[in-house]
């Protein structure tokens, strides 16, 4: 089940600099101003993000965007957020 | 495994009986063995990938190279595509890492989608002179020469930063090679010519650096006059051809989809999306994109084998109902999600947001313009360049 734990992870190493995932979802993603890779603005985007960054995820040639849970506890990298 | 050929290998199907679907065969092929074996022009039996799923898995992988003096052609045509003695200096996309890796880097901040929005109002700018042109000359006009290529060529001519009193010369010869009458030889030369030109904006570069492309790739300190001027060459022919070919015939396209033309007209919003789904329907590098195998590697079943050639039909992925509801229909809302029209993987369409800012703003600005747009001549009249490695009407004759 999707909660709000689902956060963006990327492998930056693999990065075409396409700009997919910046057409898509511009609130979340952009794009570094040299290199042109990805650069993740929204690490934990709200639910009316999930659409667009799903999209990304499958647009992304070089499969370098993941969305999914986060693999510890949610809190443990943002303790702020912790609920 | 089955390695055995389960169909005795064949040539690459171009036989188009509907002017804008792919040849049959291909559909035929991706349902029954969408890898399956491939007779190349000089005798080599390589593999046909035709659907969407396997076209992503030769395309993101690193196996399958894209290397140019390796590469297996799997058409015959006047105009060459053979593979080079040696691959050079800054043709990156007939490359593979770590040499694509290093050229693609220093590319890759030039092209952001900021940068292309940036150069929106230029486009804009370049694009209604064009349409004040022909609303000057009046009806009927080839839409080709008018409006198709020069706006690209223009768009790529701002952008690598050739000058006002330059970008004639580079229009005239672009066009030589693009015509479908010049000979082998006339190509030749005016690609040395452009080469020419090239290698002549980077000395001036040098000298008097812009807020360019070219100034900026010189600014790095990374790349030698050689490098520079095949980059230049790449871009230039890589952004002036594609987007030419796609916005005559999506033109033509539309033209023949007046319900399609109706929706956008009511809500040009959908131009965006419009301009998706062209790609993915048309889907213009008809001949697909080749690829050679550097090892053993079993693809859905099938063992591709160290030096093999493979021949990823785009065409035939962007068709495939496992991936596109309505596959073979032409919607201008519907969701375009995962085309690969751009390929796919590390050599995705460098410059494709700059081809989606260009498309969006010619058809939208064109049907703006001329809402009554129609084909001047019988639809079956217009000329296809059936041959090219990019598909197009070679010339489109239209009134208002």
């Amino acid at each position: 089940m999707r909660d709000s734990s689902m956060q963006v992870e990327t492998e930056i190493e693999r990065c075409v600099a396409s700009g997919m995932c910046t057409l898509l979802a511009p609130e979340v993603f952009d794009q570094d101003e040299v290199t042109g890779q990805v650069v993740v603005l929204v690490k934990r985007p709200a639910e009316e993000q999930w659409e667009a960054v799903d999209e990304a995820v499958r647009s992304c040639p070089g499969q370098v965007v993941r969305f999914e849970e986060a693999a510890e506890p949610a809190g443990a990298a943002e303790p702020a957020d912790a609920p | 495994m089955s390695d055995t050929l389960s169909t005795p290998p064949r040539r690459l199907p171009t036989e188009r009986p509907r002017p804008l679907d792919p040849p049959e065969e291909l559909g035929r092929l991706r349902a029954e063995e969408p890898v399956s074996p491939l007779l190349y022009p000089d005798g080599h039996v390589g593999w046909l990938v035709t659907s969407h799923a396997a076209a992503r898995k030769v395309l993101s992988d690193q196996r399958f190279s894209a290397r140019g003096d390796i590469k297996k052609v799997p058409f015959e045509l006047p105009s060459g595509g053979r593979p080079w003695e040696k691959v050079p200096p800054g043709f990156f996309m007939h490359m593979d890492p770590p040499d694509h890796t290093r050229y693609r880097r220093l590319l890759t901040g030039q092209f952001t989608v900021r940068r292309m929005k940036a150069l929106e109002p230029r486009i804009e700018q370049i694009t209604e002179e064009h349409l004040d042109e022909m609303e000057r000359q009046g009806p009927p006009t080839d839409l080709v020469p008018s409006f198709a290529l020069p706006i690209p060529s223009l768009a790529i001519c701002e952008l690598l930063g050739v000058p006002y009193g330059e970008r004639q010369r580079f229009q005239d010869h672009s066009t030589t090679v693009m015509r479908i009458g010049s000979t082998g030889e006339e190509v030749a030369a005016a690609f040395a010519a452009i080469y020419g030109l090239i290698h002549e904006l980077v000395q001036l570069k040098h000298k008097e650096p812009e807020d360019d492309l070219l100034s900026g790739l010189i600014a790095t300190g990374e790349l030698d006059d050689a490098e520079l001027t095949g980059i230049g060459m790449l871009l230039l022919m890589a952004g002036h051809e594609t987007t030419a070919s796609m916005l005559s015939l999506g033109t033509y396209a539309l033209l023949r989809h007046p319900g399609e033309v109706k929706r956008l007209r009511e809500d040009p919003k959908l131009f965006a999306n419009a301009v998706e789904e062209l790609m993915r329907y048309l889907t213009i590098a008809q001949f697909g994109v080749p690829r050679t195998a550097l090892e053993d590697v079993e693809l859905e079943g099938k063992l591709i084998k160290a030096g093999d050639g493979v021949t990823v039909s785009l065409a035939a992925a962007n068709r495939d109902p496992g991936r596109f509801e309505d596959a073979d229909g032409f919607d201008v809302s519907r969701s375009t999600s995962g085309h690969m029209a751009f390929s796919y993987g590390i050599h995705q369409c460098l410059g494709q947001q700059l081809a989606r800012v260009e498309m969006r703003i010619a058809y939208s600005a064109l049907f703006r313009r001329f809402p009554e747009l129609r084909l001047a001549v019988d639809a079956d009249e217009v000329p296809l360049r059936a041959e090219a490695t990019m598909y197009a009407a070679s010339s489109l004759p239209v009134a208002w």
